[in-house]
């Protein structure tokens, strides 16, 4: 008896995971389907086929002081840091070199995603050419936006896509990712504010403020401070450079 | 015989050239000491004397900008708006290569709308960026505002309330950050800092918020109103009462923003902070505070019950990783974020302490040493260095927090060594004013009676740029101590021996001591040691024992416990940016500012003027503050500024013949200073201590003047350039005129080299005379401490000892102070390399660099050369001679005129000091001799210079020398004086201006050699003819430092200009003898020039006064003065006090002009008396104050009263303001709302409606507003004041 139960049980595990074998197999092309092409819409085929570059970008101005190339830097690590406050004198505090930082960051990731933006566009539509629709494109300019816990990607083009009958209109598309980088451009704007104003900021303070930042300053010979900015929790990372009340060594210079 | 007289004599000169070719010169005080020995005037002349030297510094005599500002005028700075390099708004001089994207600017920067400086801000964003420039900022879409601190209403900030969070930020990033988060904007004003704001989000009531359906979300009442829910205060989500789907206490988990562990329900909602006991956690349902929470007094590291971690006692939420301890529902931990510091002692979390490479203060930071603020951020320890070559200071201060356990804060701040310097400016408020500074010293010398002074030194000294060398500074400690004996007589009056009356312990080793610590408390100077021990030996002390710098391997251990004193908590609380006790956060940061800026003033001007010291000092070949300069002069910029020089001093424009009355007194200085010791040499004493010294001084005047004129045609600068400079260098502090000093320093060392060897030569001979006559019962003894630069040990064999510590990286100055052969690699990485460089095993080679025009120089063989005139001749008399010779790498060189078997027995360096150079110069020249003449000095000098070699060895940084000398070979002659005497300087400058009303003028000219004057106010006469005698110092005694004066109280100087005309008449002890032809005379007269001032100096308008009106603290004000009349229609030099003593007064931001100008921007409210007081050029005063009343306005407006009038509601407020109204509640955005207002106004008008109600809001100019409505307006048929009352008590 015991053991005709055993049996029982094992068999109805058995049907159990047939059922979810076949399921799988029924499911499965469906599953791949999004991740591919397919039926994707164009905004989810864009956010796919941009969002790396993007990332990147993000992650390549981050670590320049907010610059694809920075003009005015600091050699550090073997990377440029762009000086965001600067003065070549001594005893002097900084001046300001992007007093408009956000929007500097954002013209500066636009323009690193441009080509591939536009790559993308021309595949979307060639894909869905292929898919049998007619596509209708009204090419307009996009933008970048730093945001609270994202960056997004505006796309001001339209498609109207069209199958037999049945047309779709998309008006504007929007691709984020994820990042930090508007909170640490927040505190980096707070940072500069004290390099410009009394030449040196106090890093203890902001982190006690905000437990998942960690502020990094390091102190050069010639007056430059590097500044790294880190959210604890998502790893970003802004850096640059700025050089306020520097002190010459000695008392000052012939 | 005379030959071996002549060989004899050459000996001794070459002897006491190595004995003296690097010490200091003598002061004029060792002169008094001959034969009156006066304790009390040695002691005051020497205190004095290191006052008024190379100390003095310009305190808040010019200001950073303001330099900037002339020099920009002066030297005609171009500005490029963009550099290739991405800086903008850089100031090039016109000519000069420049890095520019396009053409340059013809004009400076600062002139430039669009460098102009203000605040940027963000319109979208609502930030600020003060100092941004105009053309940045608008390119880019900003709002940029004149006001480069960006104390406007626009930046104010207060506190930000997003849902349960907040944040401190301006009004506009409020409004921002709400659109963003989808919240309605609450910014609240009153909270006026950032720890309140962020306390005013930890007590955000939370609550569930209930959707339809069951769902529910865990937030606060303001973001459940914007999600449309339903919203149950203090109740969690999970609550059965609720009836949602969410389960209680489905996980565990760290929460973004938070400390603790929290459970979280089946929905995802934070519930309580975990405990193990889950019905204590879950409390029936409801929220549970922090305090309420399990063991909230505990941080719970490590704890597996209790997920109450508390960041500010030392731990964290963390996930745990296999193995770890974790809580018993889940893999997380209050982790420990305490640390180990280098002794062991246990770190809180957020805790900061000082670490040091060494002992510090009391001047005695060792070399390479730097100050480090360590941190324990989330159990790691981070480092913080402060600025390298202790330009910052690490200062604790350690607070209990129990009975047995202390925290640490610690900061760096700014290194006020400068300052210390700027004390000694005035010796009666010296100790007082270096005691009150904590990061000054006093150090006081008293080695005895006549050797007794104080001086204000820094406690924690700079350190320099080891390879580029000290600029100077080392030399200020360098100092002579002269032993004065007197003969004794048994009772027949013989000879038994000497009694020492004064200074005697000069020559014991205290003296050494105290010197070198004098020496090492400047910077780093004199004998010590690096931060790993090792030391060398840079002071040289004659006469006297000299220190080790093993006694100072002490230094090189920190000792425990020791930390930097704060100089005041409030700078210390700023620098951490707290807010302070006592006042305002703003108003600690301004002070802080102004402490920065003021600091610069005073190193600008200050150090600049340590500079001028030591490019003379430097000529002298000693780099002395007491030398022949120094015992009268004090700091170049007091001479200036006596003559007349003090507002071209900053720009150096100093008249060449001022400069080279400068440099002859240096020369005089050494003169006196050779001749001395020469006197020792021969054992003289008394008077004829004096003729020698004489001597010497007289022959290094006349032969700096003969040298002087030399390079003035030979490099440009020459002497001219040495005051130009070094009075460029004191005014300007080291800014672009700085330059010049460099420049000029070169020209200097000629003339005074010159100045040396022919006082050698000079006082040898009268030596030898007095020695035959056997003048004197006194006799002095010249102890002198040389301070030099610190040099590394020689080689590399250390350099590695500056890697390795991840916590103290090696930085450039670090790694150079280990060895003369380390260098650091791969600077741009977190932690740089210090490496030891090749050492190739070879000594330098040494070359022939080159040599004036008109001299030739002979390879006779390998290492030897011959150098003459062309023609093959000796170098004449008159005639500099300057060469350099060059060696294939870094190298030191020695040179001597005696041969040494040694690199080390040789004693004398080249121009360079004991400097790591390519190129080693030196100056020699001969003077005139006649002057001596009237001593009936005889014999052939020349002769004894007619074959002279020198003797040069050079050693690499890794030690390797030169086992042969390079010997070059010269001959000098010399002849009679045949130059008239020659105005150097005059007292006041020459076309200065007369007070207004001033008919006559003390007035003084100064000569390079004694001579007789005479002036006349006619043009046309002659040296005999003149009616006036001026009265001159004609006595080789009777010199000052300015030279021979001439003074005469000119009288009748009525008229706009007043021309007097001068002439002089040289050797005056030729007068009335048979050499009375000899005597040269002016051929042509000397003009000088007084102009009157037109009409007394008045001030005409100051601003601000009466009553100020701001809309928050502190508040921007301009002080404005504009002046009229005086010398220069107005133009002067104004100066402020706000306690009203003339004795603390600041010099203006933009001033000596006839508006002069200075913004505050930490003006608080109150009334305020500001003295002004204003100066020209000739002395006209006038004073003036600035009385105004400063209000802050933090009121919203009050509405007085609202009527009816012709079909219309009329508000009246008590001040300009804006109205809004809303006809449905008080909470209204204006932007939504219809306006009352057109513009600011005390009326405000709507159209009158009955039955409506009016909610009305009024918004100062300040942006002051009321919480909710400024007044409730009912409109009705009975319209009374009465009504208007009871209206108004329903405000809102």
């Amino acid at each position: 008896m015991k053991k005709s139960g055993q049996v029982t049980i094992f068999i109805i595990l058995g049907v159990i995971i047939v059922a979810i074998a076949v399921l799988i197999f029924l499911f499965y092309p469906q599953i791949k389907s999004t991740l591919g092409f397919g039926e994707q819409s164009p905004s989810g085929y864009m956010q796919n086929c941009i969002e790396d570059s993007l990332t990147e970008s993000i992650q390549k101005v981050s670590v320049q002081g907010g610059s694809l190339e920075p003009q005015h830097y600091f050699l550090y690590k073997d990377q440029k840091l762009e000086y965001l406050c600067y003065t070549e004198e001594y005893f002097l505090t900084c001046v300001m070199q992007q007093p408009m930082l956000k929007s500097h960051i954002e013209a500066e990731i636009k323009t690193n995603i441009q080509k591939d933006v536009g790559t993308c566009l021309e595949s979307l539509k060639e894909n869905y050419r292929k898919l049998g629709y007619n596509v209708q494109a009204d090419e307009k300019d996009f933008n970048v936006e730093l945001l609270p816990k994202f960056v997004v990607l505006n796309l001001g083009n339209s498609f109207s896509l069209t199958k037999g009958e049945e047309t779709q209109n998309y008006e504007t598309m929007k691709i984020s990712v994820n990042s930090d980088m508007y909170e640490l451009i927040s505190i980096a704007n707070s940072i500069l504010n004290w390099e410009a104003s009394y030449g040196s900021a106090e890093t203890t303070t902001y982190m006690n403020y905000y437990h998942n930042l960690k502020v990094e300053k390091i102190k050069q010979s010639e007056g430059t401070t590097v500044y790294i900015l880190t959210n604890r929790d998502s790893e970003d990372k802004f850096q640059f450079a700025s050089r306020s009340i520097a002190w010459p060594a000695g008392y000052g210079e012939i | 015989m005379i030959k071996k007289i002549k060989i004899s004599m050459l000996v001794i000169v070459l002897v006491q050239i190595i004995l003296l070719i690097n010490m200091t010169p003598a002061n004029s005080y060792q002169i008094s000491l001959t034969n009156e020995v006066q304790e009390k005037i040695i002691e005051k002349d020497l205190a004095e004397k290191i006052l008024d030297s190379g100390l003095k510094l310009l305190v808040g005599f010019f200001s950073i900008k303001q330099i900037g500002v002339v020099s920009a005028v002066e030297l005609e700075f171009n500005c490029c708006l963009e550099t290739k390099q991405g800086e903008f708004c850089k100031d090039f001089l016109k000519g000069q290569e420049n890095n520019c994207k396009n053409d340059l600017v013809a004009s400076a920067c600062d002139k430039i709308s669009t460098c102009e400086l203000g605040c940027c801000i963000d319109k979208d964003e609502g930030l600020c960026s003060p100092k941004s420039m105009k053309q940045d900022c608008m390119n880019s879409d900003g709002d940029w505002k004149n006001e480069e601190s960006c104390a406007i209403s626009e930046c104010q900030k207060a506190c930000c309330v997003l849902g349960d969070e907040a944040q401190f930020t301006t009004e506009q990033r409020c409004s921002r950050l709400a659109s963003l988060y989808g919240f309605e904007e609450d910014f609240r004003q009153q909270t006026k800092n950032e720890i309140d704001c962020l306390a005013i989000s930890a007590s955000q009531e939370l609550g569930a918020c209930i959707f339809t359906g069951g769902a529910c979300s865990f937030e606060s009442e303001v973001k459940c109103r914007v999600d449309k829910g339903e919203w149950v205060k203090n109740v969690l989500c999970s609550n059965t009462e609720l009836n949602t789907t969410c389960k209680k206490q489905s996980s565990i988990g760290c929460l973004e923003g938070r400390d603790e562990i929290y459970w979280f329900d089946s929905c995802g909602n934070k519930e309580n902070i975990y405990s193990s006991d889950k019905e204590f956690s879950w409390n029936n349902g409801k929220v549970l505070t922090k305090e309420q929470s399990c063991s909230s007094n505990s941080a719970n590291i490590d704890s597996e019950d209790c997920g109450n971690c508390n960041y500010f006692i030392g731990s964290k939420c963390s996930e745990t990783k296999l193995g770890d301890k974790k809580v018993k529902d889940g893999n997380f931990i209050c982790k420990d974020m305490k640390c180990v510091d280098e002794n062991g002692k246990t770190r809180e979390n957020g805790e900061s302490w000082c670490v040091y490479d060494g002992f510090i203060g009391e001047g005695k930071d060792v070399v390479g040493s730097r100050h480090w603020k360590r941190m324990c951020i989330d159990g790691e320890i981070k480092i913080e260095p402060c600025a390298d070559y202790r330009g910052g200071i690490c200062v604790e201060q350690q607070t209990n927090i129990s009975k047995s356990q202390e925290f640490s804060i610690a900061a760096c701040v700014m290194n006020e060594a400068a300052r210390c310097f700027s004390f000694n400016s005035d010796k009666e408020t010296l100790i007082g004013n270096c005691l009150n500074n904590k990061h000054c010293k006093v150090e006081k010398i008293s080695v005895d009676s006549g050797f007794t002074f104080e001086v204000c030194t820094p406690k924690y000294p700079k350190g320099f740029d080891l390879e580029e060398g000290d600029s100077g500074v080392c030399g200020m400690a360098s100092q002579t101590c002269t032993v004065v004996d007197k003969k004794v007589f048994d009772g027949d009056g013989h000879f038994v021996g000497w009694e020492n009356v004064i200074n005697e312990n000069c020559e014991e080793k205290v003296f050494g001591e105290q010197m070198n610590d004098f020496c090492i408390s400047l910077g780093d100077c004199g004998t010590k040691v690096n931060f790993i021990g090792e030391g060398t030996e840079n002071i040289d002390i004659s006469e006297s024992p000299n220190v080790k710098w093993q006694d100072y391997i002490k230094y090189a251990t920190p000792v425990k416990g020791q930390t930097a004193e704060i100089a005041n908590l409030e700078e210390f609380l700023a620098s951490l940016g707290r807010p302070t006790i006592k006042s305002g956060q703003l108003e600690t940061e301004q002070s802080q500012f102004e402490k920065i800026f003021n600091l610069g003033t005073e190193i600008s001007g200050g150090i600049g003027t340590l500079i001028a010291g030591a490019a003379w000092s430097l000529g002298t070949m000693s780099g002395s503050l007491a030398t022949g300069y120094t015992a009268t002069v004090g700091s170049l910029n007091t001479v200036l500024t006596y003559f007349g020089y003090n507002g071209l001093a900053a720009i150096g424009t100093i008249p060449s013949s001022v400069a080279a009355f400068g440099g002859a007194l240096s020369a005089l200085g050494i003169g006196v200073g050779v001749g001395s010791l020469v006197s020792y040499a021969f054992g003289l004493q008394g008077q004829a201590t004096i003729i020698t010294s004489v001597a010497g001084g007289v022959a290094g005047v006349v032969a700096y003047s003969g040298v002087s004129g030399w390079l003035g045609g030979t490099t440009g600068a020459a002497s001219g350039g040495t005051a130009a400079g070094g009075a460029a260098g004191g005014a300007a502090g080291g800014s672009a005129s700085g330059a010049a000093g460099i420049a000029s320093f070169g020209g200097a060392l000629g003339p005074l080299m010159a100045a040396f060897v022919w006082a050698v030569i000079i006082a040898v001979a009268v030596a030898v005379v007095m020695k035959l006559i056997g003048i004197g019962e006194t006799r002095e003894i010249s102890v002198t401490a040389d301070c030099l630069p610190w040099q590394a040990p020689i080689g590399g064999k250390n350099c590695e000892k500056c890697n390795g510590d991840i916590l103290k990286p090696c930085s450039k100055y670090r790694c150079e102070s280990l060895g003369t052969a380390c260098v650091l690699v791969n600077e741009d990485e977190e932690n740089p390399a210090c490496i030891s460089s090749k050492n190739d095993g070879k000594p330098p080679v040494i070359s022939f660099g080159g040599i004036s025009n008109e001299y030739f120089y002979t390879q006779n063989e390998n290492y030897k050369i011959s150098i003459s005139k062309k023609d093959g001749s000796c170098i004449p008399e008159f005639t500099p001679m300057n060469f350099y010779l060059t060696t294939d790498k870094y190298a030191q060189c020695k040179v001597d005129f005696v041969q040494k078997n040694t690199y080390e027995q040789m004693k004398n360096y080249p121009l360079e000091q004991n400097r790591f150079t390519q190129n080693h110069s030196f100056i020699f020249s001969m003077p005139s001799l006649s002057a001596l003449e009237v001593y009936n000095i005889s014999g052939n000098i020349k002769e004894m210079f007619g074959n002279t070699n020198m003797y040069l060895r050079c050693r690499d940084a890794h030690g390797n020398v030169n086992i042969n000398e390079y010997m070059i070979n010269f001959c000098i002659n010399s002849g009679p004086d045949l130059t008239p005497p020659i105005m150097q300087a005059a007292s006041p400058v020459n076309k200065a201006s007369l007070k207004f009303g001033e008919t006559s003028k003390q007035v003084s000219i100064f000569l390079n050699e004694p001579s007789e004057c005479k002036y006349d106010l006619n043009a046309n006469e002659t040296y005999e003819s003149m009616r006036k005698t001026m009265d001159c110092k004609t006595g080789l005694f009777e010199s000052s430092i300015f030279g021979w004066a001439c003074s005469a109280n000119v009288s009748e100087l009525d008229k706009k200009e007043n021309k007097i005309y001068i002439k002089c008449k040289d050797q005056p002890w030729f007068k009335n003898t048979m050499n009375e032809s000899k005597r040269n005379i002016n051929s042509e007269n000397y003009i000088y020039i007084l102009y009157n001032s037109p009409s007394i100096l008045e001030i005409g308008e100051i601003s601000p006064t009466g009553t100020i009106f701001s809309g928050y603290e502190p508040a921007s004000i301009d002080l404005e003065v504009w002046t009229n009349g005086g010398a220069e229609s107005g133009k002067a030099s104004c100066s402020y006090s706000f306690s009203g003593s003339e004795s603390n007064m600041a010099l203006f931001y933009q001033t000596d002009w006839d508006y002069s100008k200075q913004n505050f921007n930490t003006i608080m409210n109150g009334e305020y008396d500001i003295l002004v007081k204003c100066q020209d050029k000739a002395g006209n005063i006038a004073r003036g104050n600035a009385k105004f009343v400063l209000d802050v306005d933090k009121q919203p407006p009050q509405i007085t009263r609202n009527y009816k009038e012709g079909g219309q509601l009329i508000v009246q407020t008590n001040e300009e303001a804006e109205c809004y109204y809303s006809l449905d509640k008080c909470n209204f955005n204006e932007e939504n709302e219809t306006s009352m207002t057109t513009g600011f106004s005390q009326e405000h008008k709507a159209e009158w409606e009955s039955g409506l109600t009016y909610y009305v809001r009024c918004i100062d100019v300040w942006g002051n507003e009321p919480d909710g409505c400024s007044a409730r307006l009912l409109p009705t048929m009975f319209v009374s004041l009465l009504l208007n009352k009871f209206i108004n008590k329903f405000s809102i």
